[in-house]
């Protein structure tokens, strides 16, 4: 069982337009709506490849049910703390031929306290049948990045398999409690979409043996438009997938760390579960929702992926 | 059909600690009839529901109940104890839960499920994988696979 914790839900909103006028109003002629979330996007990919999982985190409000509905139809079982505010949503626009235009989010309601000490009693029971965790997305209102060292930390004790997936400035804040695994959207951090980030490879391997020098065994690192590195101690893959016509990139990093996730839970073989990984993170590309829900979607792009080895 | 064909998927449960007022608390936000109780490692012990929680709070019940002669002294005794409190959030679940709570299988035929609440008079029946849960099936999912034109008896 995987738990994969998503603290900030949204309720994700794809518009596609049926033409682009700027500040003027504008037609969608058709929107797709599906929970999101670092850690229910990564807990489809893990649903779609056969295996359970346990989604949970803070949700609230009509976003809330909607939410759980739909991971319930996606077979994947929750265990969500109910909160007083309103779960979030998430805005992409899209062209009228799904040329991706904009993406808004918002900030999201403030956890109070009393509910974040109910996460972290539901989380150690549910712990008790994880075989690895998943924390990604971003921290609420009312919620310190404090939080992550408490969930890691009550992981690591169990030697339960602990993969974190956030900003840059939040995984800074880590320090003395590592987790086996980071993703690092850089994508994200430099404000950059649908562009890979020039070929600044020296400073991602710097980035890259600064997290393994900090205990992190495997690093994640996402650079945007279908293109990763991953490494471990011994060994830096540039992974890739086809990227031409993308149409929903928002939930590709984490659809490339659920499928990835499962897949070194399975074999702990690095190339193999970049492999998958990045085959996920193409199939969700691909969808208007983002959202990976079949194996033999992933299955079918294992085969286009390149893994390239760096010379360290 | 299946049990794990039409279940909810949700494990959301209460611990064998949690205060009545908390619980009540969590059946309002959630909307929920009733609710799993579990140990700290996550096994079920038991389920509370609304009838449980508002019978907690209704001394006057009690002499009705007196007079039915399957309920035991000691049953009676424990709710009069309860009742005398009034700071509900000092309470433990445990003391008005039901710990002979019924269960059925992800793999268990629909029909046995459903069966098993009508007889018993059950709304909500968690679902188990070697004791711990794996959702809940609730006469809301029956009537929905009802509604969605799905048999409930497998005749083949």
């Amino acid at each position: 069982m995987i738990l994969a914790v998503t603290l900030n839900p949204a309720v994700d909103k794809v518009f596609v337009l049926t033409e682009e006028k700027f500040r003027t109003f504008n037609r969608s002629r058709e929107v797709i709506s599906s929970p999101g979330g670092g850690g229910i996007n990564a807990a489809y990919s893990i649903s779609a490849l056969g295996a359970s999982v346990i989604a949970t985190g803070f949700l609230g409000g009509m976003n809330g049910r909607f939410i759980e509905n739909e991971l319930w139809k996606a077979k994947i079982t929750t265990n969500f703390i109910h909160i007083e505010g309103e779960t979030r949503t998430d805005y992409v626009i899209l062209s009228k031929d799904n040329r991706f235009l904009a993406h808004i989010t918002e900030k999201g309601p403030r956890i109070l306290k009393d509910e974040i000490d109910e996460l972290k009693t539901q989380y150690h029971r549910v712990l008790n049948e994880s075989e690895s965790v998943i924390i990604a997305g971003s921290l609420p209102l009312g919620v310190s990045a404090h939080i992550y060292k408490e969930l890691i930390g009550q992981a690591k004790e169990r030697e339960i398999l602990t993969v974190l997936s956030s900003s840059n400035e939040l995984i800074q804040e880590m320090n003395e409690v590592a987790p086996y695994c980071i993703h690092l959207e850089e994508t994200k951090k430099r404000g950059y979409l649908f562009e890979t980030v020039g070929d600044d490879d020296k400073k991602r391997l710097n980035t890259i043996e600064d997290l393994l020098n900090k205990g992190v065994q495997v690093v994640i690192l996402d650079y945007g438009k279908s293109a990763f590195m991953v490494a471990n101690k011994q060994r830096i893959y540039k992974v890739s997938a086809p990227a031409n016509n993308l149409v929903n990139i928002v939930g590709m990093g984490n659809a490339f760390v659920g499928a990835f996730a499962h897949a070194l839970g399975k074999e702990r073989n690095l190339e193999n579960a970049a492999k998958y990984g990045a085959a996920a993170a193409a199939v969700s590309g691909f969808q208007m929702d983002g959202k990976v829900r079949l194996a033999s979607d992933v299955e079918e792009y294992i085969d286009k992926i390149t893994l390239e080895e760096v010379e360290k | 059909m299946k049990v794990e064909d039409i279940m909810t998927r949700d494990i959301t449960s209460v611990g064998v600690n949690d205060t009545v007022a908390r619980v009540a608390d969590l059946l309002r936000k959630m909307n929920f009839t009733g609710v799993p109780v579990v140990e700290d490692d996550g096994n079920l012990v038991g389920i509370v529901t609304e009838k449980d929680i508002i019978r907690a709070t209704l001394p006057g019940d009690l002499n009705e109940l007196q007079e039915m002669s399957y309920l035991s002294g000691l049953y009676l005794t424990e709710l009069r104890n309860i009742t005398k409190e009034t700071d509900l959030s000092q309470v433990s679940i445990s003391k008005i839960m039901s710990s002979d709570v019924l269960t059925a299988q992800e793999d268990d035929p629909i029909e046995k499920a459903a069966s098993l609440m009508m007889e018993q008079h059950l709304n909500r029946l968690p679902v188990v994988k070697e004791g711990r849960l794996r959702g809940i099936i609730t006469r809301s999912d029956l009537i929905k696979a009802i509604a969605a034109g799905k048999k409930l008896i497998d005749k083949s």
